[in-house]
């Protein structure tokens, strides 16, 4: 039987409650949430007096009332100490989401810790060291002097470039401006990081570089623009699984009509019509079934090309579009240069593009038709274009990215209203850091120098490669063993000998061992393999800022209390800076030691003032106290002023025609196609028979590290699906949610077989980034020239490994496609 | 979102002028003799009346049947699948009853026969009434609140219990 909570009654709001701004901190959408909060001792009542919402709730509430929350909305927590209620609802005020809540945003109460009602328990409350053969609690200056110790001593042996870093550099749960910059002041300020990388990738580079060599920065709109586009073309984006209420609030009101008088209001005599979409993807995904219900089969143009071949289809595009002469000659003129160039480089015929893609040419025609061909008047159409993803970790990104920006730059479509070609994005972001270009370019490729045996003490903050990387079981395999060899050589010291300690660490250091220090939330799968855990508070447990996929930046407030002695990742970040200079001190390396100052922050707004508000542009404008009084819709980034007690932000960048260039003018670039572009993924393709794809799905996407004690999502994923034909799941001799092994050259992995009519033969899909089964292990090392990994041409063969589990058999295996 | 609400409106008006609903008033007079009442135990947090839905009569094989329950305001469905599911009443195993608000936002869900499933036109939410209600795919963050069901030797229907939070009110029974 399916999962139930048997819960039939949930305490009542009281009027008095204290309410806290939240944004949700799991996707990059960043739904607007309030947090209501009082004394456990007490509830409100059903009479409206007496309850937050003002309503009789002794009758039924109807359809998107504010005033109702699920179980999964509400908890017992700790605040200032004490036990209180928290109910965490969607906000109905605020722009982004309108009231929606997804079901990652409102399970935020559900997934946070309570010892009261035993969620989220998996919770760190200690910073831990490896001590007697395994982890175990400690104090926070013990546990910080020995990653200084250790730390220092690497560095003294290898300099700082024996010191490895895996960082999130996002917002929300992935860093925030607050986190982003203590760490960055660490080891960008104090130090200069070369070997650092990202969350989910194994270098420290952008995945848009393509785009921002252009001049164009890929968060450029604003979601209205989804509801004022004609058309709107989205490239590798499932849009309602991963921007769900983006999706649902502003795009579906386009599909279906309903933003009609918005366009209106904004384009006066222009004509204008319900919206249409262009949707390129290998795989039907939930997000085109939605679109055709609500937009009508007629106007959902589905391309799903070859595996890989985005780029030869944007340059027909391209090609077509200024042959035809459906390009914005003033806007070319004004804001860019080599125009031309571009068009004689990238020149695709459409047949050419049908062969490569897989794609009619009828289809090839009429979506670039959609997309470019001017409106009745000769007005301008306006495309709005989407990527992420699919575009991001596929086939040559460099280039693909900056082939659907010539497009969209050639059609006037950036800096407009119903225009825009952005990225969808995974978290919020929040990048607050000094300069990296000591990092260089092309980044250095960690995972790999890390699998060399380089390296001697690794810092990882809310990172966990074993989940989340290419190659990964590769890098999990060594890994274990290097930071086996540090283990066993503290096993053999008596752990308060801190000199002995820090001597037999350095000697397996010196054999190939690997000093493993983790900073997170929760005991990830890479934690198994540290020696030091130290424990940090999330969003709602220290005051958060960052900004959402249309620069949207809010003030999350601190609602409740982190667990046990978890700290701050910023104040993590400082008392390391601490620990480091008085260690350094006690070295005699009083130069070095001094670059450790300014960490003396007592709270994540003494970080956010030195960073954020004292670095960033239109950061002199923005405080807390401004932002707490903005609630959930902010401001948008950057910000120009202040007026009237409220920040002023910018809708749309480039709205004035000035890129990011010296000069202001974006540049269109030569883009040819060259096949898979990174190393072995043609002879891959050759040698397996199944393409497995991979992505992300509605119910875990960016909260999957919390997911795993959530017992409402792993009833229904207790392992990675993988979407697979029916008759090629009948010819493997598989039913449904038997597991599989999924093999190649790179590795294995397992996953529950899913049948999916729609799924092209020998086209899998399987569930990026699960803990019970990880696709990264048979993702090859190949990346591409800036090191962006290639997750999505990924080919391997299939297997039968066991017949369903019993955690597997209740489960429903229908199609995920909504019925009308 | 102008359309969804109209929907709700559509769909709470079908339920309340729909054939077949009791009302909580009239099946609780008629429920358990005095002797069963004192051996019951203690209702947690909620106590939920055992009310009349329908006899099993009524149910044709994958036809779904209106109903309410706990009261009037809260529209569900009674199923006879046709085959024995987990959790089914009945000779056959195979009869279910589930709310028909979307626990999402409200929306009232429609059965699509074919695949056995109730679908929210709100935001395509789905629910799969032959394994509980499991969410197949959707927006809720709780599977569809299925009724506890109890079929006499008259063979009629009765629902005394629903295991999840209904939407729209802070406690099953108002």
């Amino acid at each position: 039987m399916a999962y139930k909570r048997q819960i039939g009654r949930l305490p009542i709001v009281p009027a008095n409650a204290k309410v806290h701004n939240v944004v949700c901190h799991y996707c990059i959408v960043g739904c607007g949430y309030k947090a209501y909060s009082w004394d456990a001792r007490y509830e409100g009542g059903t009479a409206p007096a007496d309850n937050k919402f003002g309503v009789d709730l002794a009758e039924q509430q109807g359809a998107d009332t504010p005033a109702w929350y699920a179980p999964s909305m509400y908890n017992l927590v700790r605040q200032d100490g004490r036990d209180v209620h928290i109910v965490i609802k969607p906000d109905q005020d605020c722009s982004v989401n309108s009231g929606l809540g997804s079901v990652r945003g409102a399970r935020i109460a559900e997934m946070s810790y309570s010892r009261q009602r035993n969620t989220q328990l998996q919770r760190l409350t200690d910073p831990l060291v490896w001590r007697y053969g395994q982890l175990q609690p400690t104090s926070w200056d013990d546990a910080l002097d020995l990653v200084a110790r250790v730390t220092a001593a690497v560095i003294a042996e290898q300099g700082e470039d024996g010191l490895f870093v895996s960082a999130f550099d996002h917002g929300g749960a992935g860093g925030g401006y607050e986190n982003t910059w203590g760490t960055g002041k660490l080891y960008f300020g104090a130090m200069k990081v070369k070997n650092i990388r990202i969350h989910n990738r194994p270098a420290y580079n952008s995945e848009v570089h393509g785009s921002r060599d252009m001049g164009v920065g890929e968060l450029n709109n604003c979601y209205e623009d989804a509801q004022l586009a004609d058309t709107i073309v989205a490239v590798g984006t499932n849009a309602l699984e991963t921007q769900t209420n983006y999706f649902l609030n502003h795009w579906v009101p386009n599909l279906r009509g309903t933003s009609l008088d918005k366009k209106k209001a904004e384009f006066g005599d222009e004509p204008v019509a319900q919206g249409r979409v262009v949707i390129v993807d290998p795989r039907r995904t939930v997000t085109v079934n939605a679109c055709e219900v609500e937009a009508g089969k007629e106007n959902v143009l589905h391309l799903a090309l070859n595996s890989g071949t985005d780029l030869a289809l944007f340059n027909a595009w391209f090609t077509y579009a200024a042959e035809k002469g459906w390009i914005d000659k003033a806007f070319i003129g004004a804001s860019t240069k080599d125009f031309e160039k571009a068009v004689a480089a990238n020149k695709v015929s459409i047949a050419e593009a049908a062969k490569i893609t897989g794609l009619s040419e009828a289809d090839i025609v009429k979506a670039i038709t959609w997309i470019a061909e001017p409106k009745a008047g000769g007005a301008r159409r306006r495309a709005m274009f989407a990527y992420e993803k699919g575009l991001i970790w596929g086939n040559d990104n460099y280039r693909t990215n900056q082939s659907l920006v010539n497009l969209a730059l050639a059609t006037g479509n950036i800096g407009r209203p119903g225009g825009g070609c952005v990225r969808m994005g995974g978290h919020q972001e929040g990048y607050s850091r000094p300069s990296d270009a000591h990092v260089g370019r092309p980044a250095a490729y960690v995972d790999k120098l890390l699998i060399e045996g380089k390296g001697g003490v690794h810092h990882i903050w809310g990172c966990d490669h074993y989940k989340t990387t290419l190659n990964a079981m590769e890098f999990k395999r060594v890994y274990k063993k290097r930071t086996d060899l540090v283990k066993d050589a503290m096993n053999a010291v008596p752990y308060g000998d801190r000199p002995a300690m820090v001597a037999a660490i350095m000697d397996a250091i010196r054999k190939g061992g690997l000093f493993s220090v983790d900073v997170d939330i929760v005991p990830t799968k890479v934690g198994e393999a540290a020696h030091v855990m130290l424990p940090a508070a999330t969003s709602g447990e220290m005051n958060l800022t960052s900004m959402n996929g249309e620069r949207r930046m809010r003030l999350t407030e601190r609602y409740m209390d982190p667990p046990g002695a978890a700290m701050p990742d910023c104040l993590i970040a400082a008392r390391i800076a601490n620990h480091m200079q008085r260690v350094l001190g006690e070295m005699g390396k009083a130069d070095i030691a001094t670059k450790f100052s300014g960490f003396d922050w007592k709270t994540e707004e003494d970080a956010f003032m030195d960073g954020y508000h004292g670095h960033e542009k239109g950061g002199e404008f923005v405080t807390y106290d401004l932002l707490r009084a903005m609630g959930t819709n902010g401001f948008q980034e950057p910000a120009t002023g202040v007026q009237d007690g409220k920040i002023v932000g910018t809708k749309r960048l480039f709205a004035d025609g000035k890129f990011n260039k010296p000069d202001g003018k974006a540049v269109f670039a030569a883009t040819q196609w060259r096949g898979l572009e990174a190393p072995g993924k043609q002879a891959e393709k050759d040698k397996y028979p199944f393409l497995i794809n991979n992505g992300r799905a509605n119910l875990v996407w960016q909260s999957a590290y919390l997911d795993v004690e959530n017992e409402f999502v792993m009833d229904r994923w207790p392992y990675p699906f993988i979407e697979m034909n029916p008759k090629d799941m009948a010819d493997l001799g598989l039913k449904n949610g038997d597991l599989v092994e999924v093999y190649n050259d790179n590795g294995s992995t397992q996953a529950m077989a899913y049948p999916t009519p729609t799924a092209k033969p020998k086209q899998a899909f399987m569930l990026f980034g699960y803990p019970t089964g990880v696709q990264g292990n048979v993702v090859s090392a190949g990346v591409n020239e800036f090191v962006i990994p290639n997750y999505k041409q990924t080919w391997g063969s299939i297997r039968k490994i066991a017949d369903a589990p019993k955690s597997v058999q209740h489960l429903t295996f229908k199609s995920k496609e909504y019925i009308s | 979102m102008k359309r969804c609400n109209s929907l709700i409106d559509a769909g709470r008006r079908q339920f309340l002028t729909g054939a077949g609903v009791m009302t909580a008033g009239a099946a609780a007079a008629t429920v358990l003799p005095a002797e069963a009442r004192a051996a019951e135990p203690t209702a947690a947090l909620v106590k939920y009346p055992a009310n009349r839905l329908a006899n099993v009569k009524d149910l044709k094989a994958n036809e779904p049947l209106d109903v309410a329950y706990p009261d009037e305001d809260a529209p569900g469905v009674l199923l006879k699948l046709g085959t024995r599911v987990p959790g089914g009443a009945g000779p056959d195993g195979d009869i279910v009853g589930f709310s028909t608000v979307c626990p999402h936002k409200g929306y009232p869900l429609a059965y699509s026969a074919g695949d056995k499933t109730l679908n929210c036109p709100g935001h395509y939410s789905r629910f799969d009434c032959e394994k509980g209600g499991q969410q197949v795919w959707g927006q809720a963050t709780q599977n569809l609140p299925q009724y506890a069901l109890r079929i006499d030797d008259k063979g009629d229907i009765y629902a005394e219990g629903v295991d999840e939070l209904l939407y729209g009110r802070l406690s099953n029974v108002l």
